[in-house]
């Protein structure tokens, strides 16, 4: 196993040891959704969507 | 006269968060073309993906460890700066391997990088829509995303490689939306570090999309 791939897995759990705190104060502090809050989140990110499978269509 | 104090505190708080929101679009735009010429310093003098993985790193620790003890003074410009440019070079490698099987696949990254970030910072700043309760979610995301990418690295599955960057551009579309929505809200009242945000979300953006259309486009 090369050196990068040891480099780069340690790299992977360092991130994961740093983001956690963040984590569990995001789960544990975010207010709740209320109702048509998911559906005006979920509406950008299916134009996201739509738009990659066009872009991946361009390059085709 | 209580009615015309509080009057005043919120023009005041509106007056200081529309300065955030151009602070940070300004010292974003400024990264964003920082990292671009050092991204073309790092094609141009053929960094290798070692090279690259080091500067990344420097860049991550830079980031983790220095950013938040200077994002409050003004040698926290200089820093941002420092690891905006190191994550620029740091592309050097990808990009050298994707301009020599086909440049079109990194001209339409860019593009569709600079639609999407426009039209999810634009839905955010229009509808003034408060997306704070994604946090959470969006953390057990990256978090699954960040599982996932570990695993890869020893099992080397194409399909699981097409899946992470295809989570990695959901994940980071959302912090787009949450990050513009913290910085309307006054949730976010430090523009280095909101760029720092927003810088990353579009780097890792690019870089997924880049992966993505490499791999449908059958060069890579």
């Amino acid at each position: 196993m090369d050196w990068m791939k040891i480099v780069s897995a340690l790299m992977l759990v360092a991130m994961m040891f740093m983001i956690y705190p963040s984590l569990k104060h995001a789960s544990q502090n975010s207010p709740k959704a209320e109702k048509g809050d998911w559906m005006s989140a979920i509406k950008p990110l299916v134009f996201v969507v739509i738009f990659i499978i066009a872009l991946i269509m361009l390059v085709r | 006269m209580q009615f015309n104090t509080s009057i005043a505190h919120s023009e005041e708080s509106i007056l200081q968060t529309n300065k955030v929101i151009r602070n940070t679009y300004i010292l974003l735009s400024m990264t964003l073309l920082f990292s671009g010429v050092t991204a073309f310093i790092g094609v141009i003098s053929g960094a290798g993906f070692g090279v690259a993985l080091v500067v990344d790193i420097v860049a991550i620790a830079m980031l983790w460890f220095v950013l938040p003890r200077t994002a409050n003074s003004a040698s926290g410009i200089p820093v941002i700066f420092a690891i905006t440019g190191l994550l620029g070079y740091g592309l050097g490698p990808l990009l050298s391997h994707y301009l020599a099987v086909n440049p079109s696949i990194v001209m339409t990254a860019v593009g569709g990088t600079g639609a999407i970030f426009l039209a999810l910072s634009g839905y955010a700043l229009t509808t003034r829509k408060d997306f704070s309760f994604m946090g959470g979610f969006l953390m057990v995301g990256l978090m699954v995303v960040l599982g996932a990418s570990l695993l890869n690295i020893f099992m080397g599955w194409p399909a699981l490689f097409l899946a992470i960057n295809g989570g990695i551009i959901l994940i980071m579309s959302g912090l787009i939306l949450f990050q513009t929505s913290a910085l309307i809200r006054g949730g976010e009242t430090n523009y280095i570090m909101a760029t720092a945000g927003l810088f990353l979300s579009i780097l890792n953006l690019f870089q997924a999309l880049l992966h993505i259309l490499g791999a449908f486009s059958g060069d890579d």
